[in-house]
């Protein structure tokens, strides 16, 4: 699922569409067809070989978030029916969101839906489901999802949201650890911060976009955390919580 | 306008007017991701054809223009008033319809629409300024954009026109010999597969001038492919030096 | 998490649906509002900066004259295209200028392909008169044979990327294709000069208002909660050629004052980043110099 944080001196490899990636003792994974002699790439994007599955995959370098099941995402309700809303996912396909799956119980002469959540909120959500026929289905039952009652929604690009969280959540949970913010990471590119101080959601909507940013660059959580590290160094006369000499710490 | 004497297009010792070989083709260069509000963009300089295409989505059509098994893709070329030697009026004309529709099937094929249904795709072509083989240029600009905005496909498409000056086949011919040549014959493909896409004549070429027409086009777009293969792993390819920003809408 | 800032989106998607719907528009517009108060905009500019321009001359050789301006990320391109007519009825003795803007389909997500709308036709025309009522051609210098023939010039813009305040680009634009305008043979010839010479040089500066602050360039963002915007025309000499106020919300004529005053310095820095861009264009050109 995530990138791997480069240890290697060694490239990733970038491949665009039609180039070949495996020969037939491969399975095509995502963003790879098969053709007549081997598979190939349907996406501008890295090259993931999975050996042990023989499985080979093409992770998109570009291009709208596409859903999947149990992927966390950041929604925007636009519109309210009687039984179920409607949800921006920042893909190409609009979500749904059915009341069953937010707890409500259906009954659309005394329930108006637009108590739970209106059009403009947003929401913290699960995709159950897609097919690209049908909708994707969502649902907001769950640790940590529902409506987002604060903060700013940074929006990048969704293939980089890997980066964002790390190998096994190295550099999300590094981010919730140093930075004086909470963060929701939603798979589709949308980034909720929330914080008191103005100061601190600045400095880290500035560390997501730098991520953002250098997210195919080796070596980019030790670059992150230098500046993390550095800003809390100086800032550490302010710092009440005493989490500051913890920090210092961890540093080296 | 009177008809440039042939011998003048192409010299006795086989150079032409603008002093190519007649295998040898235009400079060309490819600009990936040089738009922000578009999903994928690319500028394409070949020879004089300065060419501008963005993509826009894909995003979820309109319910009436739907299908439940395959996106849809769309395109417009459409050329700036600037773009030419005398200005060109800035409404649609009937060439540029032919033109789009012409591009939207030389692209098609290569497109996976079946991971798309219900979707649609936008590609406009803005040609800024006008050379001879501006629908090459643009299949060349617009396929490269439909990669770069992380559209499913099989094969990138590449366009050169062939053409026939003093009774002999040229490649990637110029407005000059566009204009006044024997045959003007673009021809695009899908140069992993050696598919044709593309594929319009006018003129007069012979069976065996058509076989050698191909075989010259297939050799062309084998190099242009590589510009444009090197444009697009350019601009998102990792790099290994840390530090170093990675392109992107950020640029 | 104590008290959580007001909820609001950083970098606006548009994708078929305006973004600012509902609840979100108000607490984007408090964080907006709140880095106001400090001096501040969303991008960290000041209130009376430009983002940066960037500005390519001759980009589109074909045209007699071209230019390629990037505002930020908004991005207009010029050309100029110049032959020979008959004058209007009215105006014998002058030659034809027309101006006109259009908005490419790609520029953003929710331009719709087809003949100029209501927003590409106001920029044009905000353009045209900065240019005209400045008058920065003397269209009676460009007359063959009066009555009869005349020197027929067209300028067409083309807005390629949309970030807010098209109208300045496209003004940077236009004067940047202007200055580097070559006549073709047959009106050189008979005129006697190879380059189209300017008598003055209009620029505009656009500000968008929202509560009591006026902001200078207004991104894309900030023109959706502007109140209103005015741009305001300035020759070299200081002054004014052409203002144009729209969206529907007031100004007071301390704002006007004001924003004249600051239009006035802006066009000047912005003038000489063109001169700079129009001077090393020419030292490239390899033909001999029209004017210095």
């Amino acid at each position: 699922m995530k990138l791997s944080e480069g240890q290697t001196t060694q490239a990733r490899e970038v491949v665009v569409p039609g180039e070949k990636v495996a020969d037939q003792g491969f399975k095509p994974g995502e963003g790879v067809y098969r053709d007549a002699d081997g598979l190939y790439s349907s996406l501008l994007g890295v090259v993931e070989r999975d050996e042990a599955r023989s499985v080979v995959r093409v992770r998109a370098l570009r291009g709208q978030y596409i859903p999947h099941p149990e992927d966390i995402i950041i929604g925007k309700v636009i519109e309210v029916g009687l039984t179920d809303w409607e949800v921006d996912i920042n893909s190409p396909y609009m979500a749904k969101l059915d009341a069953r799956d937010a707890g409500v119980e259906v009954d659309p002469i005394t329930v108006d839906l637009r108590r739970y959540f209106d059009v403009g909120d947003y929401l913290a959500a699960k995709v159950v489901a897609f097919d690209r026929v049908t909708p994707p289905s969502l649902t907001v039952m769950g640790k940590g999802l529902g409506k987002i009652r604060g903060g700013i929604i940074v929006s990048v690009i969704p293939s980089r949201v890997p980066r964002i969280i790390g190998k096994k959540g190295s550099m999300i949970s590094m981010l919730d650890k140093m930075l004086k913010v909470h963060l929701v990471v939603g798979q589709n590119g949308y980034v909720v911060v929330q914080g008191s101080d103005p100061d601190e959601v600045a400095f880290a909507v500035s560390i997501i976009r730098k991520i953002e940013a250098e997210a195919y660059t080796y070596g980019l959580t030790d670059r992150i955390k230098e500046i993390l590290t550095k800003r809390y160094e100086n800032q550490n006369g302010k710092d009440s919580t005493g989490v500051a000499s913890q920090r210092r710490r961890c540093k080296e | 306008m009177g008809k440039i004497a042939q011998e003048s297009l192409l010299s006795d010792d086989g150079v032409r007017s603008d002093g190519r070989r007649i295998d040898e083709a235009r400079p060309f260069e490819v600009q990936v991701g040089v738009l922000t509000q578009a999903n994928g963009s690319a500028l394409v300089k070949q020879g004089k054809n300065l060419i501008l295409a963005g993509v826009i989505g894909p995003y979820e059509a309109e319910r009436h223009s739907q299908y439940l098994d395959r996106g849809v893709l769309r395109t417009r070329y459409h050329m700036q008033p600037y773009s030419t030697n005398e200005r060109k009026s800035p409404t649609f004309t009937r060439r540029e319809i032919e033109l789009s529709r012409a591009v939207r099937e030389a692209l098609e094929p290569a497109v996976i629409l079946t991971d798309l249904p219900r979707a649609q795709i936008d590609v406009f072509i803005e040609v800024l300024q006008a050379d001879g083989g501006t629908r090459c240029a643009s299949v060349n600009a617009a396929s490269v954009a439909l990669a770069d905005a992380g559209v499913p496909m099989r094969d990138l498409v590449t366009a050169v026109a062939i053409g026939k000056v003093r009774d002999t086949l040229v490649v990637d011919i110029n407005d000059l010999e566009d204009e006044n040549g024997q045959a003007d014959f673009p021809i695009a493909m899908m140069p992993s597969k050696g598919k044709i896409t593309l594929l319009q004549m006018n003129g007069l070429l012979t069976q065996e001038e058509i076989q050698k027409s191909i075989e010259m086009a297939r050799g062309v777009i084998r190099s242009l492919y590589e510009v444009q293969v090197e444009a697009l792993k350019r601009r998102y390819a990792p790099l290994a030096a840390s530090g170093n920003r990675e392109g992107g809408s950020d640029a | 998490m104590r008290r959580l800032l007001p909820l609001a989106i950083e970098r606006v998607v548009r994708m078929r649906k305006p973004s600012f719907q509902g609840a979100l528009r108000q607490d984007f517009l408090e964080v907006m509002l709140s880095k106001l108060e400090s001096g501040q905009r969303m991008d960290g500019r000041n209130l009376e900066a430009y983002r940066e321009l960037k500005v390519e001359l001759g980009v589109v050789p074909k045209a007699e004259g071209s230019a390629e301006v990037w505002l930020g990320q908004t991005n207009v391109m010029a050309g100029v295209k110049v032959g020979t007519g008959t004058p209007f009825p009215d105006t014998p003795d002058e030659g034809v200028l027309t101006v006109s803007l259009d908005l490419a389909p790609f520029a953003h997500p929710d331009y719709q392909p087809g003949p100029p709308d209501e927003k590409a036709i106001g920029w044009g025309r905000v353009v045209d008169r900065g240019i005209r009522e400045g008058k920065a051609l003397d269209l009676s210098s460009l007359v063959i044979e009066p009555g009869k023939k005349v020197v027929t010039l067209w300028l067409d813009l083309t807005l390629l990327n949309q970030d807010g305040n098209a109208q300045d680009a496209a003004a940077l634009a236009a004067l940047g294709a202007l200055l580097t305008t070559r006549f073709p043979d047959e009106v050189s010839t008979v005129l006697g000069k190879s380059w189209l010479e300017l008598s003055h040089y209009p620029l505009s500066v656009t500000l968008a208002k929202l509560n009591d602050y006026l902001m200078v360039d207004p991104t894309l963002d900030e023109e959706e909660f502007a109140q209103t915007e005015l741009t305001i025309s300035a020759i070299e000499d200081g002054r004014i050629s052409s203002m144009q106020k729209v969206l529907s919300g007031p100004l007071t004529q301390e704002d006007v004052v004001r924003a004249v005053s600051i239009a006035r310095h802006k066009t000047e820095e912005l003038r000489n980043l063109i001169f700079e861009a129009v001077k090393r264009h020419k030292s490239r050109d390899s033909e001999p110099l029209g004017q210095a």
